[in-house]
């Protein structure tokens, strides 16, 4: 359920970023035409941005799950056998040979 | 347990088989027990990730001495990729498990001919003498080894338990040392550490054993075997003739904590049942080597 909350969330901010852009554009062109001076962005374009970027940060949050920030996470629920078993040196000369052995 | 049982499908078996590969563990006998009772049957649906599982199944099987499992695999694997030294190196396994160790080691002398920079045979190498029982001669090609590929943790781990077979303590923890450079953030190698300091003993070690182990159990508050550990040195100190009074009287503190602890973790636990929580003191007693 968050999820899809988030996914929806991520695809709306995205999109009302495009809108923004879209629309700085055009009141750029619209300054051009009427030949006036450029001195700031009106404030519903200011707003529409920080509300798009705001969205799609807290949608694309709200879809993962985060990896701890803790190395030791990752370590913690490992065991001292699987830490220090090392392949490269595994030997088959062990007493596997008598508990289930079909080599001889 | 029967792995059998608590896995109900091929693709639970797929999932795990995976997670044993991605974790380093061992579980021959389980990795067996799951191919012969779902994967074997549905190899082709697992796509491109087959080989690798028929390479871990072909390494497990001769773990646990089973050859004909083996043997198949090896073959099937050799068909489809004739020229892998991968492969190759299951077929020298295979010569190891047959006792053919002469063989194994011209295989592997051959692999190091043709491409120098692969470090598995030369590990494999030390592999064979170590399990031939000639512990000193692993050691050196080990040491040699290492001159080269000074960046190998697993090679680093292997070398410090050679020494310690060996009862060489100094050296095994130059190679414990060596580990924590690696990767200071793992408590394990604290923990290894911790354990062959308060093993060699004298009051200097025990307090790095404590410094150690404190540090294991910095970095992971939940390690039962550091907190033991903690408890071990610090008790060992505080009964120590030449320790400081005023020492002793620090050391002392940090015996309670440790019981505190322990006690703590096991009576959430149905381990200590009524009444047992006393003998667990008199368990405490008789841990303690006498230094």
């Amino acid at each position: 359920m968050a999820q899809t909350i988030g996914k929806i969330g991520v695809l709306v901010g995205v999109m009302l970023l495009c809108h923004t852009g879209y629309s700085v554009s055009q009141h750029l062109q619209f300054l051009r035409y009427n030949e006036d001076e450029f001195t700031s962005l009106p404030l519903d374009m200011v707003l529409e941005a920080l509300l798009g970027v705001a969205l799609a940060i807290w949608g694309a949050s709200a879809t993962k799950t985060f990896k701890e920030i803790r190395a030791v996470e990752d370590i913690a629920c490992k065991s001292y056998e699987s830490f220090f078993n090392r392949p490269n040196f595994m030997t088959f000369n062990h007493r596997g040979k008598k508990l289930f052995g079909m080599t001889n | 347990m029967d792995i059998t049982k608590e896995i109900g499908s091929w693709q639970e078996a797929r999932d795990r088989l995976r997670k044993w590969r991605d974790e380093n563990e061992r579980k021959s006998e389980d990795v067996v027990d799951l191919f012969i009772s779902y994967i074997g049957s549905n190899l082709s649906k697992l796509g491109d990730e087959k080989w690798v599982v028929m390479e871990q199944v072909a390494i497990a099987s001769m773990d646990m001495h089973n050859l004909p499992i083996a043997e198949d695999l090896i073959m099937e694997l050799k068909e489809r990729f004739p020229k892998s030294e991968r492969v190759r190196l299951l077929q020298i396994q295979r010569l190891n498990l047959l006792g053919r160790h002469e063989d194994a080691m011209k295989g592997l002398d051959a692999m190091i001919d043709r491409d120098p920079t692969n470090s598995v045979p030369y590990k494999r190498k030390i592999a064979i003498l170590k399990s031939l029982g000639r512990t000193t001669e692993a050691i050196k090609e080990l040491s040699e080894y290492l001159n080269r590929f000074m960046s190998d943790q697993e090679a680093w781990s292997e070398l410090c338990d050679l020494y310690l077979s060996e009862g060489e303590y100094n050296r095994a923890v130059f190679c414990a040392e060596e580990l924590v450079l690696h990767t200071p953030h793992n408590f394990f190698v604290h923990q290894r550490l911790g354990d062959i300091r308060y093993t060699m003993g004298g009051i200097e070690n025990l307090k790095l054993a404590l410094s150690y182990y404190s540090q294991a159990l910095k970095l992971n508050a939940s390690s039962m075997r550091s907190i033991f550990g903690l408890f071990l040195s610090a008790s060992s100190l505080s009964t120590n003739p030449r320790v400081p009074p005023a020492d002793k009287k620090e050391y002392t503190r940090v015996v309670t904590w440790a019981v505190d602890q322990i006690t703590k973790r096991y009576s959430g636990t149905n381990v200590l049942e009524d009444g047992k929580a006393e003998m667990l003191a008199g368990v405490f007693g008789a841990l303690q080597i006498q230094g």
